[in-house]
């Protein structure tokens, strides 16, 4: 279903005239999106596994390379995923996303989609992947006033020789994530992963909806 | 059998409402009336005229934004057009005299609502969108951002 669909159903759900106050209360849901029901204890979500598409060659775990540096990590974790990340995790009982921190080369990039207010509490969770800072954060729009708490935006954080191609220095045309993080490290060949993906894309290994949280597996 | 609307003969409803009305606007009632089409004569009629007027008026707001700001595309390397563009939206009272006066350079928040409002003129005038829309630059401007946090909801999800 495209955004637009969604966009119709949300308005036929309306009992009464659509009114700037009901569309107000439409967004604030949207922004406070509420995790699925679901029991605590449980790691995976049966509904991602069950939509879920299979990595290359069936695995869907790109900390099965161990031998092969990453050079440039993405992040795009969704509300559901910082949630999570907000868990205290101990070294060897981490998620996959976060047990990828092993694996990440020593001159590597990793770059991060969320909003403003987002990026503040995952600047805490950066030695996961071993950096400890951000070099650039930009926003990916416009904002609409001074209060960018919510705006989205594209963090960047480098370690070693910086390896970053370019820079955004103007509005970009397109906002899409894959499509920043493939401008900033343009012309890096080596292993590209996107952790928190909403599917696979050519260039990249991916972790997909919980395969994101599976424990377990190869240790880094 | 649903009931018929005879257009030629005032309800005994209008005739009871006409007693509040000074000639002026028993005038325009009338006016209104003629504005019936000849198929509204049953409830789907009057409806389906309704929703046509309705959305017309929808239409004709997002086409008045989308004219504006191509008109201030095409004025944008002109600033005396472009000013004087702006003055005639204060005459309009679209804009006040302070974000006339400040142009597109100041942080214009009518200017920037109607400016999304034609950004987003296809979803909004879309056919399967429209039918549930009623005139309001600031309802119109909440259906745009509405339409944005679900696209942004869908890259994150």
């Amino acid at each position: 279903m495209n955004t637009r669909e969604k966009l119709r159903d949300i308005l036929a759900s309306c009992d009464g005239m659509i009114t700037r106050a009901w569309l107000d209360q439409q967004i604030d849901a949207l922004k406070k999106r509420p995790l699925p029901t679901k029991d605590p204890d449980r790691v995976v979500d049966d509904e991602h596994v069950a939509t879920t598409a299979p990595g290359v060659n069936g695995l869907n775990n790109p900390a099965a390379d161990e031998s092969t540096k990453i050079s440039v990590l993405l992040l795009t974790p969704t509300a559901g995923d910082l949630n999570r990340l907000k868990r205290e995790y101990v070294s060897k009982g981490e998620p996959a996303c976060l047990r990828l921190g092993g694996i990440v080369a020593d001159d590597a990039v990793m770059i991060i989609a969320a909003r403003v207010n987002e990026l503040a509490s995952l600047a805490t969770l950066l030695h996961w992947w071993r950096f400890d800072r951000y070099s650039h954060i930009y926003l990916i729009a416009p904002s609409e006033g001074p209060d960018i708490t919510g705006a989205r935006a594209l963090a960047v954080c480098q370690r070693g020789a910086s390896r970053v191609t370019n820079q955004i220095t103007a509005w970009p045309e397109r906002d899409a994530p894959l499509f920043l993080a493939e401008l900033l490290t343009d012309g890096i060949a080596d292993r590209r992963v996107h952790i928190f993906a909403p599917e696979h894309t050519a260039g990249w290994e991916a972790l997909v909806g919980d395969d994101n949280w599976r424990e377990g597996g190869p240790k880094p | 059998m649903a009931k018929r609307i005879d257009k030629r003969t005032p309800s005994a409803d209008a005739k009871s409402n006409s007693e509040f009305l000074t000639a002026g606007q028993n005038e325009t009632t009338e006016g209104a009336a003629s504005l019936m089409e000849d198929s509204a004569t049953t409830p789907e009629g009057v409806a389906d005229q309704f929703r046509k007027h309705r959305a017309a008026s929808v239409k004709e707001e997002v086409s008045s934004d989308v004219v504006l700001h191509q008109g201030i595309a095409a004025f944008s390397d002109d600033p005396e057009s472009l000013q004087k563009l702006l003055n005639a939206m204060v005459g309009a009272k679209v804009l006040s005299r302070a974000e006339a006066l400040a142009g597109l350079r100041g942080k214009n928040s009518t200017m920037s609502m109607l400016r999304k409002i034609a950004e987003h003129a296809d979803v909004i005038l879309h056919p399967e969108i429209l039918p549930f829309l009623q005139p309001g630059y600031s309802v119109l401007y909440k259906l745009a951002r509405l339409y944005e946090e679900l696209e942004a909801n869908n890259e994150h999800s």
